[in-house]
């Protein structure tokens, strides 16, 4: 039991580091030599967890191996475009000008089934108002409608528009956070003013963002 | 090159750890082999081999921790049962159960190092 719990503390560690080194993407936004690397990864890492008999030094090495190939070829990948369009294939336009390639559809075996389904999912019902589809490298559909069929946007209909500001959590959980204080160009006790004005004290407060233009959200300690 | 020189880092200690282990491994595997020879020619000559195979359970018994590393833990614990075995097969005239336990030590030893080995048979 002591050795199992050992072992998992120990494949877990490896794993996270090996997947930290791999970077931050999600599942779905890997390659395909990250998402082999991944898969491989928990299966190599359940061995060892499933057969106490087994080193666990020969998993990590196993481990070790498949991160410095993963790392590698990405390197190798972003230098050249050759081995990139190898390893990782190529996006593809599906619709040009409202008109579904068949040839290419058959290229990437996609259905038509399947188009109409990732079309829907991004909110087009009607082919003819495609310009552009293109089916990225990770399986998803990338459309861009034809200048017509776009959505209006505040430049269109010639409305001000200010630029966006990011709010930033200040306090949460009770607990101020310095680094966004500094983020804000704001101090300790322009918060403790805020707090005053609203009768909190730190603790009180479950959630406090703040923008550049001083805007507020408050959420209580429930 | 933020994540090469990890890699790099991570690539020399798996090549460290490959040599390490290989010699470590062949050196233990090769000094156990030898005792265990010295072992059988002495019963073949004294009719007992009390000393010898003392001298080969303590080398066996300080290296098949570190060796269990290494190697898969079954292999090593099916030569400590051997190991035990021949011991005790040693203190007794004439007994063929002792050059079993001897066989079955070597056997299991040379099964170790064939695993070490890089070839085809062992990659495919």
């Amino acid at each position: 039991m002591v050795t199992i719990i050992f072992r998992t503390a120990i494949l877990f560690l490896f794993v996270t580091i090996a997947i930290r080194l791999m970077g931050k993407r999600q599942i779905g936004d890997l390659q395909p030599n990250e998402l082999v690397v991944t898969l491989l990864l928990s299966e190599i890492a359940a061995i060892p967890l499933q057969d106490s008999s087994q080193p666990i030094l020969n998993c990590v090495i196993a481990i070790f191996i498949l991160v410095i190939m993963e790392i590698f070829i990405s390197i190798l990948s972003l230098k050249s475009t050759f081995i990139r369009r190898i390893l990782n294939g190529q996006a593809v336009v599906i619709i040009k000008n409202g008109v579904i390639d068949q040839q290419a559809m058959k290229r990437v075996r996609l259905t038509v089934m399947d188009l109409i389904e990732q079309l829907r999912i991004q909110n087009v019902f009607d082919v003819s108002t495609v310009a552009f589809a293109v089916l990225e490298i990770n399986g998803d559909l990338s459309v861009l409608l034809k200048s017509a069929d776009q959505p209006a946007t505040a430049k269109d209909v010639g409305a001000k528009n200010d630029k966006a500001v990011l709010p930033l959590p200040v306090i949460t959980d009770g607990k101020i956070i310095s680094e966004n204080l500094t983020a804000l160009k704001i101090t300790h006790e322009d918060v403790e003013k805020i707090l005053k004005q609203n009768n909190l004290t730190t603790k009180e407060v479950f959630l406090l963002t703040l923008d550049r233009k001083k805007n507020m959200t408050l959420v209580k300690m429930g | 090159m933020k994540r090469l020189i990890p890699a790099l880092i991570i690539l020399a200690i798996t090549i460290g750890i490959f040599i390490g282990s290989y010699y470590y491994v062949n050196s233990t595997c090769k000094e156990a082999t030898k005792l265990i020879d010295e072992c059988i020619d002495e019963y073949k000559e004294n009719g007992t081999t009390i000393n010898k195979a003392k001298e080969f359970k303590d080398y066996w018994d300080k290296k098949e921790k570190t060796l269990s590393i290494f190697v898969n833990h079954i292999a090593i614990d099916e030569i400590e049962v051997s190991v035990a075995e021949l011991s005790y097969h040693s203190n007794f005239k004439d007994n063929t159960m002792f050059y079993d336990s001897a066989i079955r030590i070597k056997t299991l030893i040379h099964q170790i190092l064939e695993d070490t080995k890089v070839t085809a048979h062992s990659i495919f």
